[in-house]
């Protein structure tokens, strides 16, 4: 056994050695450096062309002019900065390698000059304040042979590889063990100390309640320009960077616990802040009376499904949404309003558990998640008569999101709004952590919609986003452009790949497993496991994705952060901050190993989650192949959008 | 010892209050603090926004005007603002854009902005009006279709 297992890992060394060397070998291409004039330009929101392909030892003669408005012509990697108006340009005069005196220094020119010396993909950027779209403005200048894309191509196919391998190979015990997880309140008692404090979710909340009112009369009274305004800036490049990159992989729906656009809702319907108003006798199953009719959600919407449509719905108009400061003052109104109207109506947080377009995916995702609430012992539940965390007690409310503790053994519906460990008699909940990826069964067709929905829109959004095609962003930005054909051509393309498509492919790719794999490893229990796959990588694609928006544009949120509203404030020195990207031109391969570990992770949850069912490796390992090729195809889709 | 909840329910609901009330007072206050107050010392305060729809607009633009700016093409003239003093009167003109980078230019009194307006920042244009006439001023920095038009007229009283 130990000398099969050291065959094995000498056999994924020597394939990962022939993965790194045959894209590399690229670089023995013979390459004739020879000059090229380009001639760029610039106009809302793209660049023509808009990608530029050079060999490496090029001398590239440049001249960029505007057709519109002031465009700037920012390089990664290289100093090359420009200002272009119509008929001039002129470049920055890096006189000051170490830090600026303050002042800049441009020189009116007719081209510039540079050699393309690595290879790669450099992305060059609009530094002046364009229009509605200008922090999507970019293009791309391909120095060939581009072996970073190669390399990463090369790795995500040994990735699968390694990944299918070691299944076959190494049998492995079912890891669905419990001990592996770490009870955070048993062993840190201030943090118990603090959960169990009343007051503890209100103060949770109270912090984002005032940033969130401040961004609501931001984007009311605030500046028009999205990357002047403080409610885009922190919304759509911060907090969505961190919900993505850390709350979600860390905490799982940490967020629906400090979220604060259905507090007031929650504060009205319940008519205390932090306390609890318990009556000894339950009225329709619950010991709390509620402001409002309290009507139960009706059971056949208790899905995901109307968050799925009301996502996409949403991420539609997402160009409009994350450009616009009023867009986003609308889209929260709606969401207060909404909160209020229903919690008035239901009782839970139905809002939350079956509307909120970002509570379907933080669902899903949250089933991998490091964080979760259980019950330290189930059979002390199932003893405990009176199901305290579901129906409330003296010490706190009933579980806001219909949950019993006792049973509950994924995260989807779980707010961690900790009221079921203030609630519990027998001090039986508490927090764990956990490793990544750990609750992994689908529990029907809806989930398995929303990781491809989740999937697909991470690429589309590359695409508009982040790619260089300036008619994609028209098409996009509809409330501007006033093309209605374009739009809708560009809603269907979304709406076809992440409802159709996507499913179709994942599911026939399982379909096909299944078969290949033996007659009794059929059905629905296991496509919804072999589904899994998408969360790890759907949850990494999204770190990608949304990795180039903090690293490039973080400059902005210093300066928004001294000029919250844009009115010409400096509250801490930082408003006139330069927009300096950080390392951009290390942004594609660090997007590469983000999607790849995702890749590698999604492979082996999957397999982890169907072992039970399928404990030989044998089957195992076909019943994971075509849903992993299917994964490797997206995963190269993005591979080609970051780096090729 | 244990916090009697109710009467922390108070305190945080008087705190709520505070933020929603305190908020925009404190917004407000700030703006009014820091901003150079041309009034005082009897100077005429102008603000100007360069807007790629509809030219030079007097007074602000919030983020909610947006809405009212994007209206269809054809209602979409230029504002061409007109802006009157009398004479020896000291002008301060704070100008601001609420799109894209625009210019300034006052021929007539020698004003050629050389740095462009830049979304989010503020520019102060300050200068006597000794000269009575009536002058065009315009942006001079290429912003789009409008820009031709992007003008208004200063009027100086004798």
């Amino acid at each position: 056994m130990a000398s099969s297992k050291k065959k094995i890992v000498f056999l994924l060394l020597i394939s990962f050695e022939l993965a790194v060397i045959i894209p590399l070998g690229a670089v023995l291409l013979p390459t004739q450096p020879r000059g090229r004039r380009i001639a760029v330009e610039a106009r809302k929101f793209g660049y023509t062309p808009a990608r530029i392909h050079v060999n490496r030892g090029d001398t590239i003669v440049l001249s960029v002019s505007s057709r519109d408005v002031s465009h700037g012509f920012q390089l990664d990697g290289y100093p090359l900065d420009l200002i272009v108006r119509k008929g001039v340009m002129f470049q920055k005069k890096y006189a000051h390698p170490h830090g600026d005196d303050g002042k800049e220094d441009w020189n009116r020119v007719a081209s510039v000059s540079f050699v393309a010396d690595r290879p790669g993909k450099f992305i060059f950027r609009c530094t002046q304040t364009c229009g509605n779209l200008h922090p999507f403005m970019t293009g791309e200048l391909i120095v060939g042979p581009n072996i970073p894309y190669y390399l990463f191509l090369s790795l995500s196919i040994w990735v699968v590889f390694a990944a299918l391998f070691w299944m076959r190979c190494v049998p492995g015990q079912d890891s669905k063990n419990r001990s592996k997880r770490i009870d955070m309140l048993g062993n840190l008692p201030l943090v118990k100390r603090l959960v169990g404090y009343r007051g503890f979710h209100f103060l949770a909340i109270l912090p984002n309640f005032i940033v969130f009112y401040l961004f609501i009369l931001s984007s009311l009274w605030g500046s028009p320009v999205g990357n002047r305004n403080i409610a885009i800036v922190f919304v759509w490049i911060l907090w969505w960077f961190l919900l993505k990159a850390v709350l979600v992989p860390f905490g799982g729906r940490l967020w629906c616990m400090m979220c604060p656009l259905p507090a007031p809702a929650e504060w009205l319907s319940r008519m205390r802040l932090t306390a609890v108003r318990y009556v000894s006798k339950p009225f329709r199953r619950l010991h709390h009376r509620f402001l409002g009719l309290q009507k139960d959600w009706p059971l056949r919407w208790r899905k995901v499904w109307l968050q799925n449509i009301l996502f996409l719905m949403l991420i539609s108009f997402g160009m409009i949404l994350i450009t616009r400061p009023v867009a986003t003052a609308v889209v929260f109104i709606v969401i207060l309003a909404l909160t209020v109207v229903l919690a008035l109506i239901y009782r839970h947080r139905v809002f939350c558990l079956y509307l909120c377009p970002v509570g379907g995916f933080l669902g899903t995702y949250s089933m991998a998640a490091m964080t979760e609430v259980r019950a330290v012992d189930p059979d002390i539940c199932k003893r405990h008569r009176e199901k305290t965390c579901l129906v409330g007690g003296p010490n706190g409310w009933a579980c806001p999101w219909n949950q019993y503790v006792g049973k509950m053994n994924r995260n989807n519906y779980c707010g961690l709004c900790t009221e079921c460990i203030k609630s519990c008699p027998k001090s039986n909940v508490s927090i764990f952590l956990r490793p990544f990826g750990s609750d992994r069964v689908l529990s029907g067709y809806d989930e398995f919609v929303n990781v491809n929905i989740m999937l697909a829109i991470a690429i589309a959004f590359t695409v508009t986003m982040l790619g260089p095609w300036g008619f994609i962003k028209d098409a996009a930005n509809v409330t501007e452009t006033r093309q209605l054909v374009p739009f809708l051509l560009y809603l269907a393309a979304i709406w076809s790949s992440a409802l159709v498509v996507f499913p179709a492919l994942l599911l026939s790719s399982a379909v096909l497993s299944q078969r290949t794999a033996g007659r009794l490893v059929r059905g629905r229990r296991f496509t919804l496991r072999q589904a899994f796959i998408l969360i790890p990588v759907g949850i990494f694609a999204w770190i990608a994705f949304s990795l180039p928006a903090i690293m490039v544009n973080y400059g902005y949120i210093f300066s928004v952060f001294s000029d919250p509203l844009g009115m010409g404030w400096d509250l801490f020195g930082t408003a006139d901050m330069h927009f300096v990207p950080l390392i951009p031109e290390w942004i594609p391969v660090i997007q590469g190993i983000v999607v790849l570990v995702g890749l590698f992770l999604g492979i082996r949850g999957a397999g982890r989650g169907l072992k039970s069912l399928a404990p030989d490796p044998s089957i195992l390992w076909r019943l994971m192949l075509f849903p992993a090729l299917f994964t490797l195809l997206a995963v190269n889709i993005l591979l080609f959008l970051f780096m090729g | 010892m244990r916090l009697d909840p109710h009467k922390n329910d108070l305190i945080y609901l008087a705190l709520l209050v505070i933020i929603v009330f305190g908020l925009p007072l404190a917004i407000l206050a700030y703006d009014i603090h820091q901003r150079p107050l041309a009034a005082k010392n009897g100077s005429k305060e102008f603000v100007l926004t360069g807007s790629v729809e509809r030219g030079w607009i007097a007074g602000e633009v919030n983020a909610v005007d947006v809405l009212s700016l994007s209206a269809p093409a054809q209602e979409n003239k230029p504002a061409e603002p007109l802006i009157a003093v009398d004479k020896n009167d000291r002008v301060v003109l704070k100008l601001r854009s609420s799109d894209v980078t625009h210019g300034f230019s006052l021929k007539a009194y020698g004003i050629y902005l050389t740095e462009g307006i830049q979304p989010g920042k503020t520019l102060y244009v300050s200068f006597l009006a000794d000269k009575a006439g009536s002058f065009v001023f315009a942006c001079n920095v290429y912003c789009g279709d409008v820009h031709q038009h992007m003008r208004g007229t200063l009027i100086v009283r004798e």
